[in-house]
């Protein structure tokens, strides 16, 4: 894990050098920070009910109802942590929820470190 | 000309210029949330300061007036929700930007409630049957002209200082209750349209030298059905208003008017100067989020509510598009509110340090479509607006944390609070022969989200008051023909994550000592979860609603506890798996009208618990043992979430085989996860599924959509 990396997110940073998102946890490169970066990593399907245990058969089980209502899990493909989660009602688009502008970002990272530096 | 030509030309000039058939909201005032210009006067009264010093004394006695205010209005007033929270007082400029509101209460007023002051100012002033002066009482309580929604309720007067108008006092309520024509208690379940909502005051004059027309007080009161709650309120909003201006009036005599001109335009300005500068450090970036919400009020379908945020320099943009279109429901909100809603998440959960005030907004940008359930046109029902506006805060949330946890200054990163109102909505006659008609306050126990760095509150406060209370069961019994059979917080309500949210309550009630009173209850989430978690954690669990009508009514009830209540589990659902009372048991959507219910009927409902942050195998294992231990998790949500291992007799965390556990969890993740591609080509549908009901944007080629 670089020191120069800029983190994003809890879990999240982008190398400068490289200008790539990785793992925060394990460093593991993920994807061009231009990119979505979901893309790089794993995702699953998972049934609302086995996070939110359903305390009777039936509909209004306390449960989300998986027929509405399911977890998409991102996982890092290097150390297996889970980055992000989204509820979703099934087949619905995965949200591209962070799109950050690169250059500006570089840009004002140099900055930082140029008055540091002074 | 001679006179009758002249007389005759005049009358055509005001026929056609001056005589519109009514004065309808101003879809320009409502448009405007930036701060007006600078006036002549402000600029003096700028100039006239020396010290910089003096407006910070200036910004701190009008806190402390406004302060002393809204604790006197909270005990004298007669709202249900306004003794434990959901109120405002507050200063006006001149122009109508609201430049300081207390900190307590609900804040987002000062982000919504402008464009009242500037609709008197523009339309009364001039006229002569009405004008503006000192000692007159203005009030108004119609979300198209201004505010959130029709139940919240504005009380204006005019500050003057020897002749001149120098700012508006105002003070605000929700009242409980506004004459719907179908369900008592303020919300509308039942409206299609706004004519079904019940009284809706556009602002008006109401009293001149500080005295409420009597008249005017009794045309309102016989629109309601509890007249009492509105005179008391009225009186209360005025007894408030005059305080603050009896003290500002000593403050402006002790030091100057200019300096309270000075210290209102100052604090405006700063304040969206510093909301700028703190924006400013934030990466550059498009941040999107979207939630579901899963009841239009009278059935069961889900909509969609979504937030794209475009950061660049010192400017967010904030867009929803892609949200519901607007309904034939009381979901439906004015951009305003929507305004407003961005405007509360700054204030409450951002910068709590800067002063509340119509800077906050003044300080962002809106590209809002219109026709959409966040920016309904002036002709569509919303007096429940806010459940619409509290799950797009959810989104809302997720979305402003991913853009400022780089560099979150002051603001500290954490999961959505719980957003939505799971609370009884009532009316009829109570045991003391009254007529009554409000809601209840349970809806202030809303869990708090996790931090970055420690877990959320329990029953931390609602997203639209944190500063508030949610109330004594007790005194509910005194004042209601209810009987409180619990309040207590159950297993897994709550987000888990390495830091959970905090958790909150289930409550249950039993109507007990009237046969002529009704309830119901607006909330959301029997389906869907309200609650989102943030980076890896979970969102909350659902909250349905648990009706349960005991065979042999009240008397059955009575004679079981007589009877020691066996059974008696204190847990929604464990009632309903085990029935330990003969009768009907009903589980649903947390939303049900305010219908007429039969003595003896126990209703049950939680309220929920905020998002977890962070990936749940990270939590501390002692720390989710202790949530254990305190029933705030289940043994199934211990082993299947956290991968705890335990020591069942004595509960104590077997560290070691706990990492064992999650270090299984993880390598179980990597075989289980597929890569994006593959994963989208089995989840993606291209419409949504039909059973939903579904409103709202599903276009997998919008660049919203993960496929960028």
């Amino acid at each position: 894990m670089s020191s120069q990396r800029i983190r994003v997110t809890e879990y999240l940073e982008i190398d400068p050098e490289s200008t790539t998102w990785h793992c925060e946890r394990c460093g593991h490169a993920i994807g061009p920070a231009s990119e979505n970066y979901k893309r790089g990593l794993l995702l699953h399907d998972r049934d609302p009910r086995e996070i939110h245990p359903a305390r009777f058969e039936g509909e209004h089980s306390f449960a989300p109802d998986p027929s509405w209502c399911r977890i998409v899990e991102y996982y890092c493909p290097g150390c297996g942590v889970q980055l992000e989660t989204e509820y979703l009602p099934p087949g619905h688009p995965l949200a591209h929820d962070i799109q950050i502008d690169v250059d500006a970002l570089l840009a004002r990272a140099s900055e930082i470190r140029e008055g540091q530096a002074r | 000309m001679s006179t009758a030509e002249s007389s005759t030309a005049q009358f055509f000039a005001d026929l056609l210029n001056n005589q519109p058939v009514m004065y309808g909201p101003d879809p320009e005032i409502n448009a405007e949330y930036r701060l007006r210009p600078r006036t002549e006067r402000e600029d003096e009264a700028l100039a006239a300061i020396t010290d910089p010093a003096d407006l910070s004394v200036g910004l701190s006695r009008v806190e402390a007036v406004l302060q002393s205010s809204i604790e006197m209005m909270q005990q004298i007033s007669a709202s249900a929700a306004a003794k434990w929270g959901d109120l405002i007082v507050g200063i006006y400029t001149k122009e109508g930007d609201f430049a300081v509101a207390t900190s307590s209460g609900v804040n987002m007023f000062s982000a919504t409630t402008s464009s009242v002051p500037k609709f008197i100012a523009r339309y009364w002033a001039d006229e002569p049957t009405v004008g503006i002066a000192e000692g007159d009482v203005f009030y108004h309580n119609d979300a198209n002209y201004g505010g959130t929604h029709n139940p919240d309720h504005t009380l204006l007067i005019p500050l003057f200082w020897k002749g001149e108008h120098i700012a508006w006092i105002g003070a605000i309520i929700h009242e409980g209750e506004n004459g719907a024509a179908i369900d008592p208690g303020g919300f509308s379940v039942r409206a299609t349209t706004k004519y079904g909502e019940g009284i809706r005051i556009p602002p008006m004059k109401i009293g001149e030298n500080y005295i409420v027309r009597r008249d005017v007080v009794n045309l309102f009161q016989n629109q309601v059905r509890d007249p009492m709650l509105w005179l008391t309120d009225i009186r209360s909003k005025l007894a408030a208003s005059r305080a603050v201006e009896r003290r500002l009036h000593d403050f402006m005599a002790e030091r100057s008017p200019e300096l309270l001109i000075a210290t209102m335009r100052s604090v405006l300005e700063t304040t969206e100067a510093e909301v700028r500068r703190r924006i400013a450090a934030w990466p550059d970036g498009i941040y999107r989020a979207s939630h579901f919400a899963d009841c239009t009020l009278m059935e069961e379908r889900l909509f969609k509510l979504s937030v794209e945020l475009e950061k660049r320099g010192d400017r967010l943009t904030v867009r929803t598009k892609g949200s519901s279109p607007s309904i034939d429901r009381a979901l439906n909100a004015q951009a305003h509110f929507t305004r407003a809603m961005v405007g509360n998440l700054f204030m409450n959960f951002l910068y709590g340090d800067l002063p509340r005030t119509a800077g906050f907004i003044a300080a962002l940008d809106f590209e809002l479509e219109p026709g959409s359930i966040v920016t309904a046109d002036s002709e569509q029902p919303s007096s429940l607006s806010l459940l619409t506006m509290f799950s797009l805060n959810s989104a809302l949330h997720q979305a402003v944390t991913k853009a400022m946890y780089a560099v979150p200054g002051v603001a500290k990163p954490m999961a959505p609070w719980y957003p939505q109102v799971p609370t009884l909505q009532y009316g009829g006659l109570t045991q003391h022969l009254q007529v009554t008609a409000n809601v209840s306050t349970e809806m202030n126990a809303a869990g708090g989200g996790a931090l970055h760095d420690r877990d959320g509150e329990h029953a931390a406060g609602p997203i639209f008051a944190p500063v508030s209370d949610w109330g004594e069961m007790e005194l509910r019994e005194a004042e209601l023909p209810l009987l409180g059979l619990w309040r207590r917080i159950p297993a897994d309500n709550h987000g888990f994550g390495k830091f959970r949210g905090g958790a909150s309550v289930e409550w249950a009630y039993m109507l007990y000592g009237s046969q002529m009173f009704g309830f119901g209850l607006t909330s959301m989430g029997g389906r869907f979860p309200v609650t989102g978690g943030m980076f890896g954690g979970y969102g909350g669990s659902c909250t349905p609603l648990t009706r349960i009508r005991p065979s042999g009514g009240v008397d059955a009830v009575r004679q079981w506890l007589l009877d020691g209540g066996k059974g008696l589990s204190f847990e929604a659902s464990t009632m309903v798996s085990s029935q330990p009372i003969a009768g009907e048991y009903l589980v649903g959507n947390p939303m049900q009208p305010a219908d007429p219910r039969v003595e003896g009927d126990i209703w049950i409902q939680r309220v929920g618990g905020g998002g977890g942050y962070g990936d749940p195998l990270e939590r501390d294992p002692e720390a989710a043992m202790l949530d254990l231990r305190r029933g705030l998790i289940s043994p199934e949500v211990a082993t299947q979430v956290y991968r705890l291992v335990w020591d069942e007799e004595r509960m104590e965390a077997d560290v070691e085989a706990t990492e064992a556990a999650r270090a299984e969890e993880r390598r179980a993740r990597l075989a289980r996860g597929r890569g994006y591609d593959e994963f989208v080509a089995a989840w993606r549908a291209d419409s949504p599924p039909e059973h939903l009901g579904y409103l709202g944007s599903w276009d997998w080629a919008d660049p919203g959509a993960g496929e960028g």
